[in-house]
């Protein structure tokens, strides 16, 4: 079942900073990640990618550098920054935190 | 072949962006980006055609990109296919006036090719720049300064409609300056230039302020004019309020479209 790339609201940058806290990436790269990470049930376009980078670059939460891209052309790379990362894992701490409540409410809690 | 397609596709896409390093940097990206999953699908099993439209399908909206790059004032009227049209404008005037001096002091007639020379440079810069207008709003969809062009041919027209009544035909209309009346019109004639642009250039929804708009100023030029002309402004004030009411069914169907809408979203 297709899921609507609507879930993602919200959560399109700490996803892009999980990406690039474990190497620097670019904008394709990311998009295919995401759309595999999500088992191919989430389509997410490029423009919704590019319009986050814009963001977290005025923000200082990533940088960019140009790089070699396919058949010759230029490539933009992305890079995340000091800021980025403390803000990625403040963000890793509250969805933990969440996902667990929102279990309790919609799953139930577990008795053990 | 795809590379040609894709620049392309991006060319047209980013037409209206002013020419500078945050444009070519957007257009090397997206470059990057259809090249890439275009390089994934070559070894699929689909046409050039499906891989094109696949990839261009994955791009997705930049409208909200490219409303962050386009251009201020400052940067349109420093964009160089600004400052090069200028400049053609520039050239036919020179054109225009060394013609009227060689002609005229040769000629030694110094009325003729000023009655000539100079309203076939008007009629030629305003095709030119009518030309341009066209071009930019049927093949890029967008050009701010559309509605504004058009107005002003409007208002030409209209004096021009005017003048030619007012003291170029010798009728009862004219003696009584009622050609004044001419002018009321220039609204309505706004309102249906915005809205063809809106409809065929654009292809949106007309604004209810348009529609609404375009119905009041019609029904106040067409009252004024036919109380003046027949020099009766009662009951013909009557126009008026069928416009008004025109306008209140046209907030209601509005209100009614706007009513089912959030209906079906809950």
């Amino acid at each position: 079942m297709a899921v609507s790339s609507d879930v993602l609201r919200g959560h399109t940058e700490t996803i892009i900073l999980r990406i690039l806290s474990a190497k620097d990436s670019y904008g394709y790269e990311i998009t295919k990640e995401i759309i595999e990470a999500g088992e191919g049930l989430i389509d997410v376009k490029d423009a919704t990618i590019y319009t986050a980078f814009r963001r977290m670059e005025t923000d200082g939460l990533i940088t960019t550098y140009w790089g070699d891209g396919t058949f010759g052309a230029r490539r933009k790379y992305y890079s995340i920054t000091k800021a980025g990362s403390k803000l990625y894992n403040d963000r890793l701490v509250e969805w933990k935190q969440i996902s667990r409540l929102l279990n309790n409410l919609i799953i139930g809690p577990i008795v053990n | 072949m795809l590379v040609e397609r894709f620049k392309n596709y991006i060319d047209k896409e980013t037409s209206t962006l002013p020419t500078n390093k945050a444009t070519a940097d957007f257009k090397a990206e997206l470059y990057d980006a259809l090249m890439s999953k275009a390089s994934d699908l070559q070894n699929s099993e689909l046409s050039e055609n499906e891989i094109y439209r696949k990839c261009i399908d994955s791009l997705g909206d930049f409208s909200e990109t490219k409303r962050a790059l386009s251009a201020n004032p400052i940067d349109i009227i420093r964009d160089g296919r600004m400052l090069r049209k200028f400049l053609y404008c520039a050239v036919i005037s020179i054109i225009s006036v060394i013609l009227y001096i060689g002609i005229a002091y040769f000629t030694d007639n110094w009325e003729i090719p000023a009655y000539t020379i100079f309203p076939a440079m008007g009629v030629i810069l305003i095709a030119y720049i009518t030309f341009d207008v066209i071009r930019h709003s049927f093949s890029v969809k967008r050009h701010g300064a559309t509605t504004i062009i058009f107005s002003l041919y409007a208002l030409i027209i209209l004096t021009c409609l005017y003048l030619g009544l007012a003291f170029g035909i010798n009728n009862g209309w004219a003696q009584d300056d009622r050609a004044w009346s001419i002018f009321l019109f220039i609204f309505p004639i706004i309102f249906i230039l915005h809205i063809i642009k809106t409809r065929i250039t654009k292809k949106k929804n007309v604004s209810l302020f348009s529609e609404v708009g375009l119905t009041m100023s019609s029904s106040i030029a067409i009252y004024l004019l036919i109380a003046t002309i027949i020099d009766t402004y009662h009951p013909t004030w009557l126009i008026v309020l069928v416009g008004v009411l025109i306008s209140l069914v046209l907030m209601i169907r509005k209100l009614d479209k706007r009513i089912t809408k959030d209906r079906s979203i809950k």
